[in-house]
């Protein structure tokens, strides 16, 4: 059966900036090394004046002509290896804020597109990618969704803040009906869209990358996104699943006080429309016990090197044996699937 | 066998601010209404911000709730079966100053109205100290004061003055804690204007609970027990459901940077965590351990974590093992507030 990684990368580079157009070419992120008073050196994007991290998380288990997607044979032939049929592939320039300019994230948004769109021409089947949307402005992030759609695009890609809202405001809605409508989910991944929040904690990963993700899960079922809008799914990408269940606890202390509502136990398993990307570290049996059988996926963060990332864990998935192997092909590949339209 | 209650509340009235200076009182905090007289609209005003005044369980005597009566408190606890009540304040759960002068005078007239409170019944109520954190060469006398006057630990939020817990900042803080042997104790709480506004209609799990656990995580992870070997660490009104994903994301940082996290996180960094009743207790404590655990009623209060029978609960469920139980309602709380 076809393993489906629910959580690979990409790596920009400057090729991802050449399908910037017009006067928008004025916006191309520039590359810059800075010998740090450490003595080792950091590399940056300069974007609209700011310096922008997002060059150093790099996954040296990776080729480099593979993790840039200079070479997509590559990049195919290292998926053989580890036995994955399809990677849906999400930036990693974006999971950080990037520029609070509409017209710069516009810009730059489009270019990423482009590129991920020629990546994905080039391997339809097995290259789907995440939607970088110019969420400061709502119908750019619309007429982009729709382009994004039929280039390949499986999902929206979002963090646990976007703008300077939190991800169950109705400012998102037109996002989540155009989504539906599409058939495209929303792929809430490991990172922080708002520089605010990011710079009061500092950067400091597990707050800003993790519990931000975690947070804006919680608020969008707390405040009955998913009641809203009964076509969209929505999947927890790059956090772990181990939170399942403390989410869960939570729901339910909530639930019962709020007009309409009852607890739900099986608010993850029970739901067709609830997803989170797992680890090998996750302590699988008791997190099934909350998230069900067909919720989980699982993906290798190709192309990183941080605290979520392993090459082999679809692989280690099945070396486990932890799990019955009915349920490891569940997240292998039917939930992925799922999730993200394949199917 | 005694029975403590990790976190119960008080009510804070306009007494609570008798205690200001004369030169304070233009700090001092008003209640106000909606003119029309909706009852749903009460606050406090306190430094130019509103504080909603809504999170009260209005089941309970007001005397008791506010304490201004403690022997209607007492003769509840006697029969809630609780013989020690750790109290925590309820309007310092929000960032309540913007300015240090405010910052300091709010404290300064909390923390004399609540040793004056319980002066009189240190054998049935304890409390947690709030520190001036905006005036940190203010907070080691505050602290003493606490000490002095029954604190048996101090008040902190998930995020103080706009920082993360593990700074350097705070370690003036850590360094007079230690010494008065007095645990820091982050309730469900958020110190941080900006972060609390931005989550605003949000109703705790961003703003309050996962603030906490982060803090836990920051601590632990930025080396704050080895820097502070004699402090302890209480996490106190998120329940004990998280602890196992932060413990999953300590120890990959951990090998990440080639160290091993220990077995026995929480007690070998002198960490006592709240556990709730709904909390899979049995599956918590492969990774909490026996010592670590202690729990609260969320006395006074009407929210998420409120359950004025969990301790009676606990002990009447039987899930986990009587030693372990009686390790939870004594021997933890015991250890981490020193009683």
């Amino acid at each position: 059966m076809l393993s489906i990684d629910a959580d690979a990368h990409v790596i920009e580079t400057e090729k991802t900036w050449d399908y910037l157009e017009g006067t928008d070419r004025r916006y191309r992120p520039v590359p810059i090394t800075v010998d740090m008073p450490s003595g080792k050196t950091q590399n940056f994007w300069i974007i609209g004046g700011r310096l922008i991290g997002g060059r150093d998380n790099i996954g040296q288990d990776t080729s480099k002509e593979s993790r840039e997607m200079a070479n997509i044979d590559s990049r195919l032939r290292h998926m053989d290896e580890i036995g994955t049929g399809v990677q849906v592939l999400y930036p990693t320039l974006f999971l950080r804020p990037v520029t609070d300019s509409p017209r710069i994230e516009l810009a730059l948004c489009r270019s990423y597109n482009r590129w991920m769109a020629d990546i994905w021409s080039k391997a339809k089947d097995r290259l789907r990618w995440a939607v970088q949307l110019p969420l400061l402005t709502m119908e750019k992030a619309l007429d982009e969704l729709r382009w994004s759609h039929g280039n390949g695009a499986c999902a929206v890609f979002m963090r646990g803040i976007e703008t300077n809202h939190t991800l169950h405001d109705p400012y998102f809605f037109p996002l989540y009906e155009e989504a539906s409508r599409l058939n495209m989910p929303i792929g809430i991944h490991s990172g922080i869209g708002n520089f605010t929040v990011n710079e009061m904690l500092n950067g400091e990963p597990f707050r800003v990358a993790k519990l931000m993700v975690i947070g804006g899960f919680h608020s969008m079922i707390l405040n009955g996104i998913p009641e809203r809008f009964p076509k969209l799914r929505i999947g927890a990408i790059e956090v772990a699943a181990q939170w399942v269940p403390y989410l869960v606890h939570d729901l339910n202390l909530r639930f019962p006080k709020l007009e309409g509502k009852q607890a739900r136990p099986d608010v993850l398993s029970g739901s067709k429309q609830l997803f989170a990307a797992c680890q090998t570290d996750d302590d699988l049996p008791y997190v099934l016990k909350y998230a069900g059988e067909d919720s989980l996926m699982i993906g290798s963060d190709y192309g990183h090197a941080d605290n979520a990332s392993e090459l082999l864990a679809l692989a280690r998935l099945k070396e486990n044996g932890e799990i019955d192997p009915k349920v490891i092909d569940k997240i292998l590949f039917t939930n992925p699937a799922r999730f993200y339209g394949l199917d | 066998m005694p029975i403590i209650d990790a976190d119960a509340h008080v009510i804070e009235n306009d007494s609570t601010w008798d205690y200001m200076l004369e030169s304070e009182r233009q700090f001092r905090p008003r209640i106000v209404g909606a003119t029309n007289g909706d009852p749903a609209v009460d606050y406090w005003f306190i430094d130019g911000r509103l504080m909603p005044r809504s999170n009260v369980e209005k089941k309970l005597p007001e005397a008791a709730r506010n304490m201004s009566d403690l022997s209607i408190r007492i003769k509840h606890m006697d029969e809630l079966s609780i013989d020690i009540q750790v109290i925590y304040p309820t309007i310092f759960i929000f960032p309540t100053a913007r300015r240090p002068e405010a910052d300091l005078a709010l404290c300064r007239s909390y923390n004399r109205w609540m040793a004056d409170i319980v002066r009189q019944t240190l054998d049935r109520f304890r409390w947690v100290v709030v520190p001036p954190l905006l005036n940190m060469d203010r907070v080691a006398e505050e602290l003493k004061f606490g000490k002095e006057h029954g604190a048996c630990g101090v008040y902190l939020r998930g995020l103080e003055a706009n920082r993360r817990l593990s700074v350097s900042y705070f370690f003036p803080l850590y360094d007079a804690a230690s010494k008065l042997d007095l645990p820091i104790c982050v309730h469900s709480a958020n110190g941080s204007i900006e972060s609390h506004d931005f989550f605003l209609d949000e109703p705790g799990f961003c703003k309050f609970k996962l603030a906490v656990v982060g803090a836990f995580h920051s601590l632990v992870n930025d080396g704050i027990p080895e820097r502070f070997p004699q402090l302890r660490i209480g996490i106190i009104e998120v329940s004990a459901q998280w602890i196992p994903y932060a413990i999953h994301d300590l120890a990959r940082r951990h090998t990440r940077r080639g160290k091993q996290l220990s077995k026995n996180v929480l007690k070998d960094k002198r960490v006592w965590v709240t556990c709730q009743t709904d909390d899979d207790l049995d599956y918590i404590l492969g990774y909490a351990g026996e010592d670590s655990l202690v729990i609260g009623t969320d006395y006074g209060h009407s929210d998420n974590a409120s359950e004025i029978e969990a301790l009676r609960k606990l002990r009447n469920d039987s899930k986990i093992p009587a030693q372990v139980i009686d390790k939870i309602l004594d021997d933890n709380p015991r250890a981490l507030y020193a009683l």
